[in-house]
């Protein structure tokens, strides 16, 4: 963070993740997840925010997400800060597939538009790079077509594999 | 895993992908091929920018013609910022590649209107086609039929899209030449109930639209250009309301000659390019209709000089709401970029080439029953 002094005058709340796991946070960052933000302003937060579709490890993460898109204090955000934190994005949602699709889920569950954005188009980039047999591997799809059918459907539309 | 995620965010993830990734994933399995099939996806789908523009050349054969030895056929230029690549593609099995009259592009679909002889009598068939998924559907035999009446009529098409019903529609219009007693004929194909119906309208419609100049397809509606007596006027007909309107040029166009201007799309607004030749002036201007519909809210923008091109023939749409694609006087296509005032001569000529338009890449047809694989 850049300024302690801020720091000291803002408001924390606390996230309660699924198994148990608390985590304090700065009520303005945790405001990126309009989900979030409703139950500030209706006032049910009490002490303790539960999140109970995010497990610890994902909600950790996510946390990190909303410290470096919580609106700055100084007011616009700089061309540079933008670009670093374009940098960072990249970085945040080079993960394993299985820790995507949480990020992505918990994007979703949260309505946090920008990481939304973000995993979506990450995991579109995945599939759009692998075949067939590779999305079902990495992402644990069931091929329910028999072999018949699949070969079916591949020679309709065989001038799109090639 | 990916099965797992909600409904909506399957769509999500999907909808960023390219038309050619999407076909080949309806492999994956069966819930992916029944999503990506379903018309809610595809109509999502359509709307999302990720998808791939081209130009369309398409050439025509007239018989008697030198463009016979040319051969016909459809040539795509991926509409990048050189768009030098590009492929010569196969048509739908069902045209006939005799005439080509026309083609019409609107959301992801092409309208290729052909004429071909019948049992000695010229008739025309409409072909809806998507390059992008290579299908393509021939629409019923329209039936406005003017051969045996005792006037000469000409027709002319609109296609267009419909986002109230969801629907795409084709218009198609008898105009009877040279006589202002008698109302142009219409009728409408709608893509949803696979048929065309007649659209009637009040008698008082005395309005001409040429048959040299192709719809421009723009808020909703087809224009054309238009002209009753001296006066020339915008003839447009809006796909939601099915009706048609007229609307005035600005008032220094009153009379201009339809080989003189163009109606063109400048990112959503109804624009004209005007063509200026006179002494040592050689340039067009470009008009936009700020309010659509108001005439008075007509503004000119810009003026482009044409000189070093020797001039203009026509110009047809605005590239990334900016650049627009210029016709030269020899066929050579152009881009102007107004914010640089730099050329980019495309190398591509339209010599020979009949329907230049474009088309945005989409999974429509792939969920129309009557629709079917180019080969």
């Amino acid at each position: 963070m850049s300024s302690t002094l801020c720091c000291s005058f803002a408001k924390n709340v606390t996230l309660r993740s699924s198994d148990g796991q608390t985590f304090e946070v700065e009520e303005a960052a945790a405001q990126v997840s309009q989900t979030i933000k409703r139950m500030i302003e209706d006032g049910c937060t009490g002490s303790v925010i539960p999140v109970p579709n995010l497990t610890g490890p994902v909600l950790a993460l996510v946390i990190e997400y909303f410290k470096k898109h919580s609106p700055p204090s100084d007011g616009c955000p700089t061309a540079l800060l933008e670009m670093e934190i374009k940098d960072w994005d990249a970085k945040f949602v080079a993960v394993d597939n299985d820790t995507l699709l949480d990020l992505t889920l918990a994007a979703h569950y949260l309505e946090i538009q920008g990481l939304l954005d973000l995993t979506c188009h990450r995991v579109a980039d995945i599939l759009n790079d692998n075949s067939v047999e590779k999305i079902r591997e990495i992402f644990h799809i069931k091929n329910d077509f028999t072999p018949e059918e699949e070969a079916e459907e591949r020679s309709k539309i065989q001038w799109a594999f090639e | 895993m990916l099965e797992q995620l909600p409904h909506d965010l399957q769509i999500e993830i999907l909808v960023r992908l390219p038309v050619k990734s999407l076909l080949t994933f309806q492999c994956v399995s069966k819930s992916f091929k029944s999503l990506i099939r379903s018309t809610a996806f595809i109509s999502t789908h359509s709307e999302s920018t990720i998808n791939y523009a081209h130009l369309v050349k398409g050439r025509l054969n007239r018989t008697g013609n030198k463009v016979e030895e040319m051969g016909v056929g459809i040539e795509l230029h991926q509409f990048d910022d050189s768009f030098r690549e590009f492929q010569r593609i196969e048509c739908p099995s069902d045209t006939k590649l005799d005439y080509f009259e026309e083609i019409l592009d609107c959301r992801g679909l092409l309208l290729i209107t052909e004429e071909f002889l019948l049992r000695g009598d010229l008739s025309e068939s409409f072909i809806l086609w998507n390059p992008a998924v290579r299908m393509s559907m021939t629409l019923p035999t329209p039936s406005i039929d003017v051969r045996m009446e005792p006037l000469h009529a000409y027709f002319v098409r609109g296609f267009g899209f419909d986002p109230k019903s969801n629907d795409y529609k084709v218009l198609r219009v008898a105009v009877y030449e040279d006589s202002i007693e008698f109302p142009p004929r219409v009728e409408l194909f709608k893509l949803r109930t696979g048929a065309w119906e007649t659209v009637s309208f009040k008698d008082d419609f005395h309005y001409f639209i040429s048959r040299r100049c192709s719809q421009t397809f723009v808020n909703g509606a087809s224009h054309w250009f238009g002209y009753h007596s001296r006066s020339s006027v915008i003839v447009s007909f809006h796909m939601s309301d099915e009706k048609f309107q007229v609307m005035k040029y600005p008032n220094v166009l009153t009379g201009v000659r339809c080989d003189l201007i163009s109606i063109v799309d400048f990112g959503g607004l109804l624009s004209l390019v005007q063509y200026v030749r006179s002494g040592h002036d050689n340039s067009c201007c470009i008009w936009l209709m700020k309010e659509y519909g108001v005439t008075e809210s007509w503004t000119k923008q810009y003026t482009i000089d044409l000189r070093y091109w020797g001039g203009w023939r026509r110009s047809f749409f605005f590239r990334n709401k900016r650049e627009l694609l210029i016709v030269t006087n020899s066929e050579e296509l152009v881009l102007y970029d107004p914010e640089t005032t730099a050329f980019i001569d495309l190398g591509i000529s339209s010599y020979y080439f009949h329907g230049i338009t474009t088309y945005i890449e989409s999974l429509v047809l792939l969920d129309q029953v009557n629709a079917v694989p180019d080969y």
